[in-house]
């Protein structure tokens, strides 16, 4: 004769292995921690700056140039540049080309 | 659902999967990988769950699905690898493991049937909607599955019976 009360008590010594549960449990929490990666942001970053400029200068070359010739000229002019101060105490800086021309 | 709340329902409900699977395809490894299978789904279900009882209930449907869909698997009809085969659970108390062999030597559907009904609680028509399958059909599985289990315990009964030579009485 089937009895349900011995069947649920037979049934309730089949149970999964509580390593397999915890093993599961460490998988998902495993999956779900974000890692920061400075050098592969950075990485990002970069290639990111690099398409951009790419794209302006592709879009308008002649912006891009003067750009770049700016930049270029600001550097360069930097090297001259000296601080003078004038007879009244009245201090002045500019590039050394422009102040050795007006004298 | 948060990591807390999923550990506590695995640890909650990992039994119940692994018993559901284990009734569905008796064969502990082929229970734990739909235990992992099922838990996992519950792990990225967006489902907001009503009560304890709604994610009772679709995690029993899910176990028996998967149970099924590896069921159906060709893979797992055509081959049995030789270290699983007749695997099964061993019960130390002997009227258990004779209860519990003759459920599982009944058929897929009607072992199932009879643990959702008469381990889990459910009634007729929410075993049918874990099943997808029709209430009076249910039904018909259950009445069946109670006739095979009462002439296969009993007959089981008569066998010990035949087994037992009763002592001569002295006069």
């Amino acid at each position: 004769m089937f009895d349900p009360k011995l069947y649920r008590e037979a049934c309730r010594e089949l149970s999964a292995p509580e390593d397999k549960i915890e093993e599961i449990i460490a998988m998902t929490e495993k999956t779900n921690k974000k890692h920061f990666r400075p050098l592969r942001t950075a990485l990002i970053a970069a290639a990111a700056v690099a398409m951009m400029v790419m794209g302006v200068s592709a879009a308008n070359p002649e912006a891009a140039q003067e750009f770049w010739l700016t930049l270029r000229n600001a550097v360069q002019v930097d090297q001259y540049r000296m601080d003078l101060t004038t007879e009244e105490g009245e201090k002045v800086w500019g590039d050394t080309q422009n102040v050795i021309e007006e004298s | 659902m948060t990591d807390e709340a999923f550990a506590q329902a695995a640890r909650t409900y990992g039994d119940t999967i692994y018993r559901v699977a284990y009734h569905a395809l008796d064969n502990p490894q082929d229970a734990e990988d739909v235990m992992q299978t099922v838990l996992l789904r519950l792990y990225e279900c967006k489902k907001d769950f009503e009560s304890e009882e709604h994610v009772k209930h679709w995690i029993l449907r899910v176990a028996v699905n998967e149970s099924r869909r590896l069921l159906r698997s060709f893979w797992r009809r055509t081959s049995v690898p030789m270290e699983e085969w007749q695997e099964t659970a061993v019960l130390e108390d002997p009227a258990k493991a004779e209860v519990l062999e003759a459920v599982m030597a009944l058929e897929p559907k009607y072992r199932l049937a009879v643990y959702l009904y008469y381990y889990e609680g459910l009634s007729v028509a929410e075993t049918a909607a874990a099943m997808r399958a029709n209430v009076s059909t249910v039904q018909t599985w259950l009445l069946r599955a109670r006739a095979r289990l009462r002439k296969e315990l009993s007959q089981e009964e008569e066998r010990e019976e035949s087994v037992y030579v009763r002592p001569k009485t002295v006069p």
